[in-house]
Protein backbone atom coordinates (compact mmCIF):
# COMPACT_ATOMS: atom_id res chain seq x y z
CA UNK A 1 0.00 0.00 0.00
CA UNK A 2 1.31 3.01 -1.53
CA UNK A 3 0.85 6.94 -2.62
CA UNK A 4 1.01 7.02 -6.22
CA UNK A 5 -1.06 7.63 -8.94
CA UNK A 6 -3.12 5.07 -10.19
CA UNK A 7 -5.13 6.57 -13.58
CA UNK A 8 -4.43 3.08 -15.26
CA UNK A 9 -7.31 1.41 -13.55
CA UNK A 10 -11.10 2.85 -14.63
CA UNK A 11 -12.30 5.07 -12.32
CA UNK A 12 -15.76 4.49 -11.30
CA UNK A 13 -16.62 7.99 -11.66
CA UNK A 14 -14.98 11.07 -13.32
CA UNK A 15 -13.00 12.78 -10.51
CA UNK A 16 -14.61 15.85 -12.08
CA UNK A 17 -16.34 17.39 -14.89
CA UNK A 18 -16.36 20.35 -17.22
CA UNK A 19 -20.26 22.00 -17.74
CA UNK A 20 -20.87 24.67 -20.34
CA UNK A 21 -24.05 25.48 -18.24
CA UNK A 22 -24.84 28.74 -20.81
CA UNK A 23 -24.01 29.42 -24.24
CA UNK A 24 -24.85 33.13 -23.21
CA UNK A 25 -21.44 35.25 -23.21
CA UNK A 26 -21.22 39.28 -23.41
CA UNK A 27 -17.78 38.79 -24.85
CA UNK A 28 -15.68 37.21 -27.75
CA UNK A 29 -12.94 36.47 -27.18
CA UNK A 30 -10.83 35.40 -30.30
CA UNK A 31 -9.32 31.77 -29.11
CA UNK A 32 -12.62 30.68 -27.08
CA UNK A 33 -12.62 27.07 -27.29
CA UNK A 34 -16.65 26.76 -27.21
CA UNK A 35 -17.72 29.55 -29.39
CA UNK A 36 -18.30 26.60 -32.42
CA UNK A 37 -20.19 24.35 -30.02
CA UNK A 38 -22.24 27.02 -28.17
CA UNK A 39 -23.32 28.46 -31.94
CA UNK A 40 -24.74 24.96 -32.51
CA UNK A 41 -26.52 24.18 -29.64
CA UNK A 42 -29.92 23.07 -28.79
CA UNK A 43 -31.53 24.81 -26.06
CA UNK A 44 -30.30 24.85 -22.33
CA UNK A 45 -30.78 22.28 -19.89
CA UNK A 46 -34.04 23.45 -17.45
CA UNK A 47 -33.00 24.21 -14.22
CA UNK A 48 -35.05 20.76 -13.18
CA UNK A 49 -32.74 19.02 -15.85
CA UNK A 50 -29.71 20.28 -14.04
CA UNK A 51 -30.33 19.45 -10.58
CA UNK A 52 -31.27 15.99 -11.91
CA UNK A 53 -27.90 15.78 -13.59
CA UNK A 54 -26.27 16.70 -10.71
CA UNK A 55 -28.55 14.01 -8.35
CA UNK A 56 -26.44 11.46 -10.89
CA UNK A 57 -23.24 12.95 -10.49
CA UNK A 58 -23.87 13.50 -6.48
CA UNK A 59 -24.97 9.30 -6.35
CA UNK A 60 -22.00 8.23 -8.66
CA UNK A 61 -19.52 10.73 -5.77
CA UNK A 62 -18.25 12.63 -8.64
CA UNK A 63 -16.45 15.29 -6.35
CA UNK A 64 -16.00 18.51 -8.27
CA UNK A 65 -17.88 20.71 -10.97
CA UNK A 66 -16.02 23.11 -13.25
CA UNK A 67 -18.61 25.51 -14.51
CA UNK A 68 -18.03 27.56 -17.72
CA UNK A 69 -19.72 28.71 -20.89
CA UNK A 70 -20.53 31.04 -22.09
CA UNK A 71 -20.35 33.30 -19.14
CA UNK A 72 -22.05 31.53 -16.28
CA UNK A 73 -23.55 34.49 -14.67
CA UNK A 74 -25.51 35.12 -17.30
CA UNK A 75 -27.52 32.17 -16.59
CA UNK A 76 -30.49 33.71 -14.41
CA UNK A 77 -30.30 30.52 -12.13
CA UNK A 78 -26.69 30.27 -11.79
CA UNK A 79 -26.70 30.95 -8.16
CA UNK A 80 -29.85 28.44 -7.55
CA UNK A 81 -27.37 25.59 -9.37
CA UNK A 82 -24.67 26.39 -7.13
CA UNK A 83 -26.35 26.39 -4.33
CA UNK A 84 -28.05 22.80 -5.12
CA UNK A 85 -24.65 21.53 -6.25
CA UNK A 86 -23.03 22.59 -3.11
CA UNK A 87 -25.88 21.16 -0.79
CA UNK A 88 -24.84 17.53 -2.36
CA UNK A 89 -21.46 18.62 -1.07
CA UNK A 90 -19.57 18.87 -4.31
CA UNK A 91 -16.91 21.44 -4.86
CA UNK A 92 -17.56 23.85 -7.48
CA UNK A 93 -15.21 25.92 -9.37
CA UNK A 94 -16.12 28.56 -11.55
CA UNK A 95 -14.34 29.91 -14.65
CA UNK A 96 -15.58 33.41 -15.49
CA UNK A 97 -14.69 36.63 -17.81
CA UNK A 98 -15.30 38.43 -14.59
CA UNK A 99 -17.33 41.27 -16.08
CA UNK A 100 -20.26 40.56 -14.25
CA UNK A 101 -19.10 40.33 -11.44
CA UNK A 102 -20.64 43.04 -8.66
CA UNK A 103 -20.25 44.01 -4.87
CA UNK A 104 -23.43 41.51 -3.98
CA UNK A 105 -22.63 39.19 -6.14
CA UNK A 106 -19.13 38.73 -4.60
CA UNK A 107 -20.40 39.13 -0.74
CA UNK A 108 -22.98 35.92 -2.09
CA UNK A 109 -19.74 33.84 -3.55
CA UNK A 110 -17.34 34.48 -0.65
CA UNK A 111 -20.06 32.99 1.76
CA UNK A 112 -19.70 30.17 -0.21
CA UNK A 113 -17.19 27.47 1.16
CA UNK A 114 -17.01 24.74 -1.89
CA UNK A 115 -16.50 27.14 -4.43
CA UNK A 116 -13.78 28.07 -6.45
CA UNK A 117 -13.31 30.79 -8.83
CA UNK A 118 -10.98 31.77 -12.24
CA UNK A 119 -11.20 34.75 -13.52
CA UNK A 120 -9.77 35.08 -17.42
CA UNK A 121 -7.05 37.33 -18.03
CA UNK A 122 -4.89 36.99 -21.46
CA UNK A 123 -2.59 39.91 -20.64
CA UNK A 124 -1.12 42.15 -17.99
CA UNK A 125 -1.49 45.50 -20.08
CA UNK A 126 -4.72 45.91 -21.12
CA UNK A 127 -3.98 46.66 -25.05
CA UNK A 128 -2.96 42.76 -24.46
CA UNK A 129 -6.15 41.77 -23.17
CA UNK A 130 -8.62 43.46 -25.23
CA UNK A 131 -6.84 42.13 -28.38
CA UNK A 132 -8.03 38.66 -27.18
CA UNK A 133 -10.75 39.27 -25.49
CA UNK A 134 -12.29 42.95 -26.87
CA UNK A 135 -12.11 46.28 -26.21
CA UNK A 136 -12.46 47.84 -22.66
CA UNK A 137 -12.44 44.41 -21.45
CA UNK A 138 -9.48 44.62 -18.95
CA UNK A 139 -10.81 47.68 -17.02
CA UNK A 140 -14.16 45.44 -16.19
CA UNK A 141 -12.02 42.47 -15.38
CA UNK A 142 -9.80 43.39 -12.90
CA UNK A 143 -13.19 45.57 -11.55
CA UNK A 144 -14.40 42.03 -11.11
CA UNK A 145 -11.58 40.61 -9.61
CA UNK A 146 -11.03 43.47 -7.34
CA UNK A 147 -14.85 43.21 -6.28
CA UNK A 148 -13.69 39.49 -4.99
CA UNK A 149 -10.63 40.34 -3.21
CA UNK A 150 -12.47 43.38 -1.31
CA UNK A 151 -14.71 40.37 0.08
CA UNK A 152 -11.61 38.47 1.01
CA UNK A 153 -13.07 35.78 -1.55
CA UNK A 154 -9.86 32.85 -0.66
CA UNK A 155 -10.13 30.83 -2.94
CA UNK A 156 -9.48 32.87 -6.07
CA UNK A 157 -7.31 31.90 -9.32
CA UNK A 158 -6.14 34.22 -12.58
CA UNK A 159 -6.00 32.31 -15.89
CA UNK A 160 -4.26 33.37 -18.60
CA UNK A 161 -4.11 31.06 -22.09
CA UNK A 162 -0.82 31.00 -22.99
CA UNK A 163 -0.12 32.43 -26.63
CA UNK A 164 2.29 34.31 -28.72
CA UNK A 165 0.49 37.62 -28.32
CA UNK A 166 0.57 37.44 -24.38
CA UNK A 167 3.50 35.18 -23.48
CA UNK A 168 6.23 38.12 -22.76
CA UNK A 169 3.57 39.13 -20.13
CA UNK A 170 3.33 36.23 -18.22
CA UNK A 171 5.58 37.40 -15.36
CA UNK A 172 3.75 40.65 -15.31
CA UNK A 173 0.52 38.21 -15.03
CA UNK A 174 2.40 36.06 -12.17
CA UNK A 175 3.15 39.11 -9.68
CA UNK A 176 -0.66 41.11 -10.76
CA UNK A 177 -2.02 37.43 -9.40
CA UNK A 178 0.36 37.83 -6.40
CA UNK A 179 -0.86 41.45 -5.69
CA UNK A 180 -4.40 40.34 -5.56
CA UNK A 181 -3.40 37.70 -3.40
CA UNK A 182 -4.51 35.51 -6.19
CA UNK A 183 -3.37 32.02 -7.44
CA UNK A 184 -2.07 32.19 -11.22
CA UNK A 185 -3.05 29.38 -13.90
CA UNK A 186 -2.03 29.29 -16.95
CA UNK A 187 -3.72 26.87 -19.22
CA UNK A 188 -2.42 25.71 -22.81
CA UNK A 189 -4.04 27.30 -26.13
CA UNK A 190 -5.26 24.26 -28.09
CA UNK A 191 -6.52 24.07 -31.39
CA UNK A 192 -10.28 23.62 -30.42
CA UNK A 193 -13.56 25.92 -31.37
CA UNK A 194 -12.81 29.53 -32.27
CA UNK A 195 -9.18 29.13 -31.75
CA UNK A 196 -8.47 26.79 -34.73
CA UNK A 197 -8.81 30.42 -36.79
CA UNK A 198 -6.28 31.89 -34.93
CA UNK A 199 -3.75 29.15 -34.26
CA UNK A 200 -1.17 30.27 -36.79
CA UNK A 201 -1.07 33.60 -35.37
CA UNK A 202 -1.93 32.73 -31.52
CA UNK A 203 0.19 29.05 -30.91
CA UNK A 204 3.67 29.44 -29.45
CA UNK A 205 6.79 28.58 -31.03
CA UNK A 206 9.39 25.99 -30.00
CA UNK A 207 11.67 28.59 -28.28
CA UNK A 208 8.60 29.56 -26.81
CA UNK A 209 7.30 26.57 -25.38
CA UNK A 210 11.47 25.81 -24.03
CA UNK A 211 10.81 29.13 -22.44
CA UNK A 212 7.47 28.40 -20.92
CA UNK A 213 9.00 24.92 -19.88
CA UNK A 214 11.35 26.10 -17.84
CA UNK A 215 9.18 29.24 -16.49
CA UNK A 216 6.90 26.53 -14.98
CA UNK A 217 10.03 25.23 -13.05
CA UNK A 218 11.41 28.29 -11.66
CA UNK A 219 7.93 29.00 -10.43
CA UNK A 220 6.32 25.80 -8.54
CA UNK A 221 3.26 27.32 -7.22
CA UNK A 222 1.80 28.52 -10.49
CA UNK A 223 -1.25 26.46 -11.29
CA UNK A 224 -1.26 24.28 -14.79
CA UNK A 225 -4.33 21.32 -14.02
CA UNK A 226 -4.11 19.18 -16.93
CA UNK A 227 -2.43 21.62 -19.54
CA UNK A 228 1.44 21.35 -19.65
CA UNK A 229 2.13 17.64 -19.15
CA UNK A 230 3.53 17.68 -22.43
CA UNK A 231 6.36 19.99 -21.55
CA UNK A 232 6.61 19.58 -17.92
CA UNK A 233 9.74 19.07 -16.86
CA UNK A 234 10.76 16.19 -14.21
CA UNK A 235 10.77 18.67 -11.33
CA UNK A 236 7.39 19.49 -11.98
CA UNK A 237 5.97 15.73 -12.52
CA UNK A 238 4.10 15.70 -8.94
CA UNK A 239 2.47 18.82 -9.22
CA UNK A 240 -0.62 18.00 -11.98
CA UNK A 241 -1.31 15.52 -14.63
CA UNK A 242 1.01 13.22 -16.11
CA UNK A 243 -1.33 12.57 -18.89
CA UNK A 244 -4.35 13.06 -20.59
CA UNK A 245 -7.63 12.64 -18.17
CA UNK A 246 -10.18 12.65 -20.90
CA UNK A 247 -12.62 10.00 -19.85
CA UNK A 248 -10.25 8.84 -17.15
CA UNK A 249 -10.61 11.48 -14.78
CA UNK A 250 -12.95 13.80 -16.49
CA UNK A 251 -15.62 14.25 -19.36
CA UNK A 252 -17.14 17.17 -20.48
CA UNK A 253 -21.19 18.47 -21.22
CA UNK A 254 -22.40 21.28 -23.30
CA UNK A 255 -24.90 23.62 -22.13
CA UNK A 256 -27.46 21.63 -23.76
CA UNK A 257 -26.52 18.41 -22.32
CA UNK A 258 -23.98 16.68 -24.84
CA UNK A 259 -21.54 14.38 -23.27
CA UNK A 260 -18.03 14.78 -24.75
CA UNK A 261 -14.78 12.96 -23.06
CA UNK A 262 -12.65 16.36 -22.52
CA UNK A 263 -13.72 19.75 -22.94
CA UNK A 264 -11.54 20.27 -25.82
CA UNK A 265 -12.72 17.35 -27.84
CA UNK A 266 -16.06 19.03 -29.02
CA UNK A 267 -16.34 17.85 -32.01
CA UNK A 268 -19.42 15.79 -33.16
CA UNK A 269 -17.71 13.17 -33.70
CA UNK A 270 -17.16 12.70 -29.86
CA UNK A 271 -21.02 13.30 -28.93
CA UNK A 272 -20.79 10.05 -26.49
CA UNK A 273 -24.33 10.58 -25.08
CA UNK A 274 -26.95 13.11 -23.58
CA UNK A 275 -27.79 14.93 -19.84
CA UNK A 276 -30.96 14.71 -19.25
CA UNK A 277 -31.64 11.65 -22.07
CA UNK A 278 -29.02 8.75 -20.91
CA UNK A 279 -28.00 7.67 -18.04
CA UNK A 280 -24.66 9.47 -17.03
CA UNK A 281 -23.01 6.31 -15.37
CA UNK A 282 -23.39 4.38 -18.43
CA UNK A 283 -22.12 6.59 -20.70
CA UNK A 284 -19.38 6.77 -18.50
CA UNK A 285 -18.70 2.74 -18.33
CA UNK A 286 -20.01 2.03 -21.60
CA UNK A 287 -19.56 4.37 -24.25
CA UNK A 288 -17.86 3.67 -27.01
CA UNK A 289 -15.86 7.21 -27.44
CA UNK A 290 -14.64 6.99 -24.19
CA UNK A 291 -13.31 3.68 -24.40
CA UNK A 292 -11.67 4.97 -27.80
CA UNK A 293 -10.04 7.26 -25.67
CA UNK A 294 -9.18 5.40 -23.05
CA UNK A 295 -7.21 2.93 -25.28
CA UNK A 296 -5.03 5.69 -27.67
CA UNK A 297 -1.66 3.70 -27.97
CA UNK A 298 0.80 6.60 -29.42
CA UNK A 299 2.91 4.13 -30.44
CA UNK A 300 5.53 6.34 -31.91
CA UNK A 301 6.25 7.65 -27.99
CA UNK A 302 6.37 4.59 -25.96
CA UNK A 303 9.95 4.02 -26.63
CA UNK A 304 10.63 7.95 -25.82
CA UNK A 305 12.23 8.64 -22.51
CA UNK A 306 9.48 11.11 -21.36
CA UNK A 307 6.81 8.46 -22.01
CA UNK A 308 6.09 8.18 -18.14
CA UNK A 309 5.52 12.21 -17.71
CA UNK A 310 3.55 13.00 -20.79
CA UNK A 311 2.24 9.20 -22.38
CA UNK A 312 2.25 10.77 -25.68
CA UNK A 313 0.54 14.37 -24.51
CA UNK A 314 -3.17 15.62 -25.48
CA UNK A 315 -4.89 13.85 -27.81
CA UNK A 316 -7.24 16.93 -28.58
CA UNK A 317 -4.25 18.71 -29.65
CA UNK A 318 -3.23 15.83 -32.07
CA UNK A 319 -6.88 15.16 -33.33
CA UNK A 320 -7.10 19.05 -34.58
CA UNK A 321 -3.40 19.20 -36.20
CA UNK A 322 -3.02 16.20 -37.56
CA UNK A 323 -6.52 15.14 -37.77
CA UNK A 324 -5.49 11.53 -35.83
CA UNK A 325 -5.98 10.44 -31.95
CA UNK A 326 -2.53 8.37 -32.67
CA UNK A 327 -0.26 11.00 -32.73
CA UNK A 328 2.41 12.28 -30.72
CA UNK A 329 1.14 15.76 -29.37
CA UNK A 330 3.04 18.34 -31.66
CA UNK A 331 3.98 20.06 -29.14
CA UNK A 332 5.89 17.47 -26.99
CA UNK A 333 8.62 18.75 -25.56
CA UNK A 334 11.22 16.34 -26.67
CA UNK A 335 10.13 17.74 -30.30
CA UNK A 336 10.89 21.30 -29.45
CA UNK A 337 14.32 20.03 -27.33
CA UNK A 338 15.69 18.33 -30.73
CA UNK A 339 14.40 21.41 -32.61
CA UNK A 340 16.73 23.70 -30.56
CA UNK A 341 19.57 21.78 -29.83
CA UNK A 342 19.86 20.93 -34.00
CA UNK A 343 19.48 24.88 -34.71
CA UNK A 344 22.27 25.20 -31.65
CA UNK A 345 24.31 22.60 -33.53
CA UNK A 346 24.21 24.47 -36.85
CA UNK A 347 24.72 27.82 -35.54
CA UNK A 348 21.28 29.79 -35.82
CA UNK A 349 20.14 32.10 -33.02
CA UNK A 350 16.73 31.71 -32.03
CA UNK B 1 -16.36 1.53 11.94
CA UNK B 2 -13.93 -0.13 13.90
CA UNK B 3 -10.85 -0.15 16.13
CA UNK B 4 -7.50 -0.79 15.00
CA UNK B 5 -5.51 -0.31 18.37
CA UNK B 6 -7.86 -0.04 21.61
CA UNK B 7 -9.78 2.71 21.30
CA UNK B 8 -8.79 4.43 18.24
CA UNK B 9 -10.93 5.55 15.66
CA UNK B 10 -9.90 7.13 12.57
CA UNK B 11 -12.54 9.53 10.64
CA UNK B 12 -12.25 11.24 7.17
CA UNK B 13 -11.24 14.95 7.99
CA UNK B 14 -14.00 18.18 7.66
CA UNK B 15 -14.03 18.79 3.66
CA UNK B 16 -12.35 15.12 2.73
CA UNK B 17 -14.20 13.23 0.67
CA UNK B 18 -13.66 9.49 -0.16
CA UNK B 19 -15.05 6.58 -2.95
CA UNK B 20 -14.06 2.94 -3.23
CA UNK B 21 -12.05 2.28 -6.13
CA UNK B 22 -10.62 -1.17 -8.04
CA UNK B 23 -7.15 0.10 -6.28
CA UNK B 24 -8.54 0.94 -3.07
CA UNK B 25 -9.57 4.57 -2.15
CA UNK B 26 -9.79 7.77 -3.62
CA UNK B 27 -9.36 10.59 -1.60
CA UNK B 28 -10.35 14.63 -2.30
CA UNK B 29 -9.50 17.06 -0.35
CA UNK B 30 -12.00 20.47 -0.72
CA UNK B 31 -10.07 22.27 0.78
CA UNK B 32 -7.34 22.26 -2.13
CA UNK B 33 -8.70 19.75 -4.57
CA UNK B 34 -5.89 17.51 -4.26
CA UNK B 35 -6.61 13.98 -4.92
CA UNK B 36 -4.79 11.18 -2.93
CA UNK B 37 -4.75 7.57 -4.55
CA UNK B 38 -4.59 5.03 -1.46
CA UNK B 39 -3.80 1.60 -3.09
CA UNK B 40 -5.15 -0.56 -0.60
CA UNK B 41 -6.83 -3.00 -2.38
CA UNK B 42 -10.15 -4.71 -0.48
CA UNK B 43 -8.15 -3.68 2.97
CA UNK B 44 -9.94 -0.73 3.69
CA UNK B 45 -13.60 0.79 3.28
CA UNK B 46 -15.50 3.80 4.14
CA UNK B 47 -18.20 3.47 6.60
CA UNK B 48 -20.92 5.89 7.78
CA UNK B 49 -22.75 7.09 10.88
CA UNK B 50 -24.93 9.49 11.09
CA UNK B 51 -24.15 12.30 13.08
CA UNK B 52 -26.04 15.87 13.94
CA UNK B 53 -22.86 18.29 14.38
CA UNK B 54 -21.71 17.51 10.45
CA UNK B 55 -23.92 19.93 8.82
CA UNK B 56 -21.74 22.37 7.30
CA UNK B 57 -22.27 26.53 6.58
CA UNK B 58 -22.90 25.42 3.02
CA UNK B 59 -26.42 23.63 4.78
CA UNK B 60 -25.18 19.86 3.26
CA UNK B 61 -27.50 17.32 3.09
CA UNK B 62 -24.64 14.84 4.12
CA UNK B 63 -25.21 14.88 7.95
CA UNK B 64 -22.67 11.67 7.94
CA UNK B 65 -19.25 11.31 9.39
CA UNK B 66 -17.24 8.99 7.95
CA UNK B 67 -14.66 6.18 9.42
CA UNK B 68 -12.32 4.03 7.87
CA UNK B 69 -12.43 0.53 8.48
CA UNK B 70 -10.22 -2.33 7.84
CA UNK B 71 -10.78 -5.97 6.56
CA UNK B 72 -6.84 -7.14 7.56
CA UNK B 73 -6.96 -10.90 8.43
CA UNK B 74 -3.23 -10.63 10.32
CA UNK B 75 -0.90 -8.73 12.23
CA UNK B 76 1.20 -7.90 9.48
CA UNK B 77 -1.22 -6.06 7.41
CA UNK B 78 -2.76 -4.83 10.47
CA UNK B 79 0.99 -2.58 10.95
CA UNK B 80 0.87 -1.64 7.27
CA UNK B 81 -2.66 -0.52 7.49
CA UNK B 82 -1.43 1.54 10.56
CA UNK B 83 1.52 2.64 8.90
CA UNK B 84 -0.54 3.71 6.21
CA UNK B 85 -2.88 5.72 8.74
CA UNK B 86 -0.23 8.11 10.24
CA UNK B 87 0.61 9.24 6.89
CA UNK B 88 -2.60 10.30 6.25
CA UNK B 89 -2.74 12.13 9.81
CA UNK B 90 -0.09 13.89 8.90
CA UNK B 91 -1.33 15.39 5.87
CA UNK B 92 -4.61 16.13 7.28
CA UNK B 93 -6.46 13.50 5.39
CA UNK B 94 -8.08 11.84 8.31
CA UNK B 95 -8.51 12.52 11.98
CA UNK B 96 -7.66 10.07 15.04
CA UNK B 97 -10.58 9.93 17.92
CA UNK B 98 -10.31 8.10 20.98
CA UNK B 99 -13.38 6.79 22.27
CA UNK B 100 -14.22 7.18 25.78
CA UNK B 101 -16.19 3.87 25.65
Amino acid sequence: MKYEAAYKDLLSAPVNLTWEITKKCNLHCSHCLSAETIKHCDDELSFEQCCSFIDELYRMSVFQINFGGGEPFLREDFIDILNYTHKKGITTCVSTNGTTLNDSLAKKLTAMDLLYIQVSLDGAAAETNDRIRGKGSFDRIIKGIEHLVNHSFPNLSINTVVTAINFREILDLYELGRRYEAKTRLSRFRPSGNAKKVWEEYHLSKEQLAELSEFLSSHRDVLTGDSFFSITAQDRRDLALNMCGAARMTCSVSPDGKIYPCAFLQDDFFISGRAGRDSFESVWNNAPVFNMIRNIRVEACETCPRFNICHGGCPAVAYFLTKSLNQSDPECMLSFQEYLSQNESAGIAS
Amino acid sequence: MNILDGNTFYRLSPGVRARPEKFGLLLYNSKDTNLTFIKSGSFLTIESIDSNESIDSNGSIDSKQYFLKHHCKNSYDIERIKRLLKTLIKKGLILEVRSSI
